[in-house]
């Protein structure tokens, strides 16, 4: 992998333990006749961290998440948890918890019979499971359900249910896919809390898997984000975040404007690790992603939305640009404009503008855009 | 000048006849004749019939004297006892086996799979009786397939009897009703995610206990329901024992059959048809009491 030493060490909750490996997976691949769904991932997750598997459908995410958890063999490679090869091992028997993205509680059972399940195949005495089951209900707030059965609770509580199901036998590993897909947005960012909260509060290892960044952005230490059955780029968010490495994770990550530099004049002297391109109409001086070569010839450029800003439109800095559409979201404007590239390449920015009470412009209005470079990485083109 | 008065009125707009009138819910006698045919279809058919066959029964007036009569012969007992046991074996088979099939068809993946299961079912139920029969006995009968490639193998030496016995009456009568009892457990299969199972197995579970713990009580009154058609079903069948079980394993058909073809003895005929009648309404009324109402609220909730 591409692991910047000085950035990939996950933020420890448990800093004081010497560091242990939670889950290891070596060239794991997973071949359905001719697709190559997982194509020889590698990754190494310390124990106690939250690590998020991002990637849009067909990414192979749940492919790798079925695959930790021994729903389904792996073509190639191997997976260890703890200490353990647990490629040949039945589900059962790897020492996982499960949260499913439709919960799968078992219909006919009690809340207390569900949390108690993982306890009474472990052979637990049903006094101790009950109570057991009772504590960790508790701790995910849903005291006194317990005789309910699960068609009679909400979504919310249906979700916790199958969080302290997953959680009662305090397994290694907690396996989340798309927990909280089936909730609506504002239940999704309390329980995203609650997640957080939960796994500060447990000594386990958590492998989630989400299509959703802001999911990513709240709960992971780290995320690997995927693409095409491979690992495109794994970090800490906020490093994903304001230093991405690929143009792909730049856009599907940060949501950052990808565009491409019009030259690309090699290593600013005296500053390791930047590079000087011409782009939008300016030289700039901007950071240069550990995937660029210091003497590329070609590059792209991440630019978030909020290091691009209007400037004079009569003067001549910066490019030219025409306002295409303006959305008003409150806390912020987001306005795209229709750069002119020397090319005649059609090329679209957004620029995100403070919100308020500011009003967005009309589209058809001519700018000038400019790039603040501080904020943006040249990427591999 | 009254007329003026009056909103004027579209010569195209009749005034409103309630005769013609659309209405949402039509009235009780459209129901009715609607339902006549079937009505009729039921009353001539089978109420009358029935009465017939009551009256014939107990024509002589000696209340249940032909019951008992019925019932000190050993030879009716065995019948009764035969086609009881035998059908109870063929519901076992068809359920177990059929929901292995309908788990199988419900989860996999694979489309192959999936077409050679389903041919394994429409194909014999498309088939008609005899053809089926038929072939089971160019199969089973002393120089067919299965005794003629024992004896080649070399395990046995001279042809095992597989044909006219309670063996071949099972297997006919399991073969003809398998897809009975694979269509209604699929059914009820469907509204079991089989991610159910592999949460229980992620819990802990080993596989076979993860199908008992979840699939099993959540499709018990659909096996209940499944079990009860194959049984009644089987209860009635007259071919497959004829010609496959042959005089030594009559089942209560040939029973009657026998009555009323070769002895003309119609009241005989009517009590071993009431017995029969009786019996199946004991194993309905046995499922329904078995599935309960709960039971059945919470499958069709899950």
């Amino acid at each position: 992998m591409t692991d910047d030493p000085e950035t990939s060490q996950p933020l420890q909750p448990h800093a004081q333990t010497p560091r242990k490996l939670g889950l290891k997976l070596d060239r794991v691949c997973k071949r359905f006749g001719e697709v190559v769904a997982v194509n020889g991932i590698s990754l190494d997750i310390d124990h106690g961290s939250f690590v998020t598997i991002l990637g849009p459908s067909g990414s192979g995410k749940t492919t790798l998440l079925r695959m930790v958890a021994g729903f389904m063999g792996v073509s190639d490679g191997s997976i260890w948890i703890g200490d353990r090869d647990v490629s040949a091992v039945p589900p059962g028997k790897r020492d996982i918890g499960m949260v499913f993205q439709n919960y799968a509680l078992f219909p006919h059972m009690s809340v207390i019979d569900n949390v108690g399940y993982g306890l009474k195949v472990r052979k637990w005495p049903a006094a101790e499971r009950v109570k057991r089951a009772r504590e960790v209900l508790a701790l995910v707030g849903l005291a006194g359900f317990d005789d309910r059965l699960p068609r009679q609770l909400s979504g919310g509580q249906q979700q916790r249910v199958a969080l302290a199901r997953a959680i009662a036998f305090e397994p290694k590993m907690l396996l989340m896919d798309e927990p909280l897909g089936a909730l609506d947005r504002e239940l999704r960012v309390r329980m995203a809390g609650e997640l957080r909260r939960l796994h500060e509060e447990l000594d386990n290892t958590v492998l989630y898997v989400t299509h959703d960044r802001e999911e990513a952005l709240t709960l992971s230490d780290r995320i690997a984000i995927m693409r095409d059955g491979k690992v495109e780029s794994i970090g800490a968010p906020q490093d994903l975040y304001a230093r991405p490495d690929t143009a792909f994770v730049a856009s599907f990550f940060g949501g950052h404007n990808c565009a491409p530099c019009e030259a690309v004049l090699g290593p600013a002297p005296g500053t390791a690790g930047t590079v000087r391109v011409v782009a939008l109409g300016q030289t700039i001086e901007v950071a240069r992603s550990a995937r660029l070569s210091a003497d590329a010839k070609q590059a792209g450029l991440a630019i978030p939305g909020d290091a691009l800003e209007f400037a004079d439109a009569a003067g001549n800095t910066g490019a030219p640009a025409i306002v295409h559409s303006a959305v008003y979201m409150g806390n912020q404007i987001q306005v795209f404009c229709d750069v002119e590239t020397k090319d005649g390449a059609p090329m679209q920015l957004r620029i995100d503008l403070p919100g308020g009470r500011a009003v967005p412009p009309s589209p058809g209005t001519r700018v000038r855009v400019v790039v603040r470079p501080q904020l943006v990485t040249a990427v591999p083109a | 000048m009254t007329a003026s008065v009056t909103m004027p009125v579209p010569a195209s707009r009749a005034p409103r006849d309630l005769s013609q009138s659309w209405s949402a819910e039509r009235g009780p006698l459209i129901g009715l004749a609607l339902a006549a045919p079937l009505i009729v279809l039921v009353v001539v058919m089978l109420l009358y019939p029935l009465g017939k066959l009551i009256s014939i029964a107990f024509d002589d007036g000696d209340g249940f004297g032909s019951i008992t009569a019925f019932f000190s012969s050993a030879a009716h007992i065995r019948t009764m006892r035969l086609t009881f046991v035998d059908s109870a074996i063929v519901t076992l088979v068809c359920v177990t086996v059929g929901s292995v099939v309908a788990w199988a068809l419900h989860t996999t993946a694979s489309r192959l799979t999936k077409a050679v299961l389903w041919a394994s079912i429409i194909l014999p139920f498309l088939m008609g009786s005899v053809i089926k029969l038929y072939a089971l006995v160019v199969l089973l009968e002393r120089h067919g397939v299965i005794n003629r490639a024992l004896m080649g193998i070399g395990i046995t030496d001279s042809p095992t009897r597989l044909l006219y016995n309670q063996f071949a009456v099972v297997l006919g009568l399991t073969y003809h009703m398998l897809p009975f009892a694979v269509l209604p457990l699929l059914a009820g299969f469907q509204t079991i995610s089989p991610d159910l199972v592999k949460a229980a197995e992620s819990l802990g579970a080993s596989r076979a206990y993860a199908l008992f713990s979840t699939v099993l009580p959540l499709s018990l009154p659909s096996m209940l329901a499944t079990g009860t058609i194959v049984y009644i079903i089987c209860l009635g069948f007259y071919l497959t024992p004829e010609v496959l079980g042959g005089p030594t394993t009559p089942f209560s058909s040939s029973l009657i059959a026998q009555d009323v073809f070769q002895f003309y003895d119609l009241k005989s005929a009517s009590v071993s048809a009431l017995v029969l009648l009786v019996g199946s309404l004991v194993v309905v009324l046995l499922a329904y009491a078995l599935v309960g109402r709960e039971r059945l609220a919470r499958a069709v909730a899950a």
